[in-house]
């Protein structure tokens, strides 16, 4: 990464109202230079609304963007050392794939000599050179896509800006283009803020992910702690997939005893974040389970379980059990052999888990 | 009735009518009422004149000055209605319809009334000139040698001028439904893009906006032009002696000059220029989505 501790954008206390509805509501953020960000959210979280106000396509009811230092306040979008990548791509169904992609530079008066060697490098860094004179329609949509990102690109932004860039992608492409943007990333050394709905393109692809919920960040974080350690029970939702039980916790020393109805108790480590009186439940990872025929050693918690569903994934199969009366819990089992034998239903199992695995939720 | 097939309508009002019209072009009168078909081609030749010639010149010339300024005017009223807020998008588009629901005689007798030497432009024009005669007396000026003697009222009505404004306001609808519908349709993105590329709003109205609602602008000049060139009403009510369009001498062959194979041959002439045009945009419009699909 070509990261820096140099700021290129800083967000504060921003908010964007349309009419009664709030669509990002007073949110603050630092994005340093040569980053990959990521803001995640549900559909209609504002993610976007956030990223239109960085490019200057909205305008903030409240608080200032800077962006590398510059207060961007009445700054409009052609002014701005920013560009865009739009999530319908945008390229201009009315020009060439060059004229597209020079198209930044003659509008403002690049002569075309160096507008030509600027678009052909350009053309070169996303594997189009050959495509110059092709027009949009005939053109498949991830070339589009490579088409929107060389325009951007060619303008040699601060920032570029890209709004569910891999959405539209069939599933195998997108896989490609994840590893592809972060090659390209590497490359310009241009910090990239993208927005996405998708966490596995978050987490593989950002150096930093902010998690968004109904206009609020609820969490900036690197993928790794945002995975493993979610601030709030929407972020541990929201992210992956997780078991989430009522709980009571006590002090217990200097660990935390947990006390969850029909699993059991155990105790965990100290949060120094939270105080005891504050947890009223608890989580844990399908895949930070293990299902066991007989009790395992005393290392681990375990509760004795029945399994009522099975449902196979190819490389994992998740199985969803019942501990007591009342609680069900879902556990990935790892498909790591041919042979591997699986489970029925109404089989009685043991399952487990690390005490130091399971989180914390308010 | 209703049950009809849409071919024998077709059939019965409009083929049989314009079968008629077409054989009368190549008959000959005979007497006051009579006309025998001979096949001649004498009504065709006397369209030639160059007197003919110039009033189909002149009402080419109308109608083509008329589409430019309907869609000078037209474009900007239809990116106010596309840009202005969901609610009263359909209101805007109502006023702009809202003519339709008169009878286009009245609107222009009413456009008469605006027009008219005693009317609402000049009442307006004459009591600003004596609010301005009043001023330069007050300082002591002496107003004949700068605005003259006393207020002569433009004249308005009953001319060349007086024919375009009637047929502006008339067709003006008509150029910016198409407008607001291809940009209505367009992908705000685009526009986006261009502005975040750099490119000025006045840039990317000429390089995007402009290029992209083509096909409305298209339909617009043509759905325009058309009726334009054959309008019969608005010359006749608001024109002076030297702004008759063609359809104005169409008329006068069927009824006061009694010449009905001459006026058939003049409306041919016209449906025929008019097919002409169609069939040009039919060709573009052909050539425009083969080269997409190539």
């Amino acid at each position: 990464m070509n990261q820096s501790s140099k700021t290129v954008i800083e967000i504060s206390r921003v908010s964007k109202r349309f009419g009664n509805v709030v669509a990002v509501d007073d949110n603050s953020l630092v994005i340093h230079e040569g980053e990959f960000f990521a803001l995640l959210g549900p559909s209609g979280c504002g993610k976007t609304t956030l990223l239109r106000m960085l490019a200057g396509l909205e305008v903030p009811t409240e608080g200032s963007i800077l962006i590398d230092g510059e207060d961007m306040q009445g700054v409009p979008p052609n002014h701005r050392p920013i560009n865009m990548v739009f999530q319908s791509y945008a390229v201009f169904p009315h020009m060439t794939v060059f004229e597209n992609v020079g198209y930044g530079l003659k509008v403002t008066g690049v002569p075309v000599p160096a507008l030509r060697d600027a678009v052909m490098t350009a053309l070169d860094q996303v594997q189009l050179g050959d495509y110059q004179d092709r027009m949009p329609d005939q053109l498949s949509g991830g070339q589009k896509q490579r088409v929107a990102l060389a325009r951007a690109l060619v303008k040699k932004p601060k920032v570029l800006l890209l709004d569910e860039p891999l959405s539209a992608l069939d599933a195998k492409l997108r896989e490609a283009m994840q590893l592809e943007l972060v090659k390209l990333q590497n490359t310009v050394g241009i910090t990239f803020v993208i927005v996405t709905h998708d966490q596995d393109e978050a987490l593989s692809m950002a150096d930093r992910i902010a998690v968004i919920n109904e206009g609020r960040i609820e969490q900036i974080a690197e993928p790794r702690a945002i995975y493993e350690f979610p601030a709030n029970r929407f972020v541990a939702d929201f992210i992956g997939k997780m078991n989430v039980f009522d709980a009571k916790a006590t002090s217990e020393g200097d660990r935390i005893a947990i006390e969850a109805s029909d699993v059991g108790s155990f105790t965990v480590s100290h949060r120094e974040d939270m105080r005891p009186d504050q947890i009223n439940a608890v989580a844990i990872r399908p895949e930070k389970t293990r299902l066991t025929s007989q009790p395992p050693d005393n290392s681990l918690f375990s509760a004795e379980a029945r399994i009522v569903n099975i449902a196979y994934h190819g490389k994992e199969t998740a199985i969803f059990v019942e501990i007591g009366q009342h609680t069900e819990l879902a556990c990935a089992v790892q498909n790591t052999s041919r042979s591997q034998q699986l489970p029925e239903i109404g089989d009685i199992c043991w399952v487990s888990w690390k005490a130091d695995d399971v989180l914390l939720l308010e | 009735m209703l049950g009809v097939p849409p071919g024998i309508w077709l059939t019965v009002f409009f083929i049989i009518p314009l079968s008629l019209i077409w054989l009368f072009s190549f008959g000959d009168k005979q007497g006051l009422v009579d006309i025998e078909l001979t096949w001649t081609m004498a009504n065709y030749a006397r369209a030639m004149d160059p007197l003919y010639l110039q009033i189909f010149l002149k009402s080419f010339w109308f109608a083509g000055i008329t589409t430019l300024v309907c869609l000078l005017v037209a474009f900007p009223i239809a990116i106010a209605i596309t840009f202005s807020p969901a609610r009263i998008r359909p209101i805007l588009l109502l006023l702009v319809i809202l003519p339709f629901w008169t009878n286009l005689l009245i609107r222009t007798y009413a456009l008469i009334a605006v027009l008219r030497t005693k009317g609402y432009v000049n009442f307006g024009l004459e009591y600003l000139w004596d609010g301005l005669n009043a001023t330069l007396m007050f300082f002591g000026m002496d107003p004949s040698g700068l605005i003259g003697e006393r207020f002569t009222p433009a004249p308005l009505l009953y001319n060349n001028f007086a024919v375009v404004f009637g047929l502006v306001y008339v067709h003006l609808p008509f150029m910016v439904l198409p407008l607001y519908a291809s940009l209505d349709r367009m992908d705000r993105s685009y526009l986006e893009a261009s502005l975040d590329l750099g490119a000025t709003q006045f840039r990317t109205f000429l390089s995007i906006t402009v290029p992209l609602a083509m096909p409305g602008i298209i339909s617009g000049v043509i759905i325009t032009f058309i009726p334009a060139l054959g309008s019969f009403l608005t010359p006749d009510l608001l024109g002076g002696t030297d702004s008759q369009m063609i359809a104005n001498v169409i008329e006068r062959q069927f009824k006061s000059a009694n010449d009905w194979p001459f006026g058939s041959a003049l409306s041919f002439i016209l449906m025929y220029i008019t097919f002409f045009v169609l069939a040009a945009r039919a060709l573009f419009s052909r050539q425009g989505s083969a080269m997409e699909a190539s």
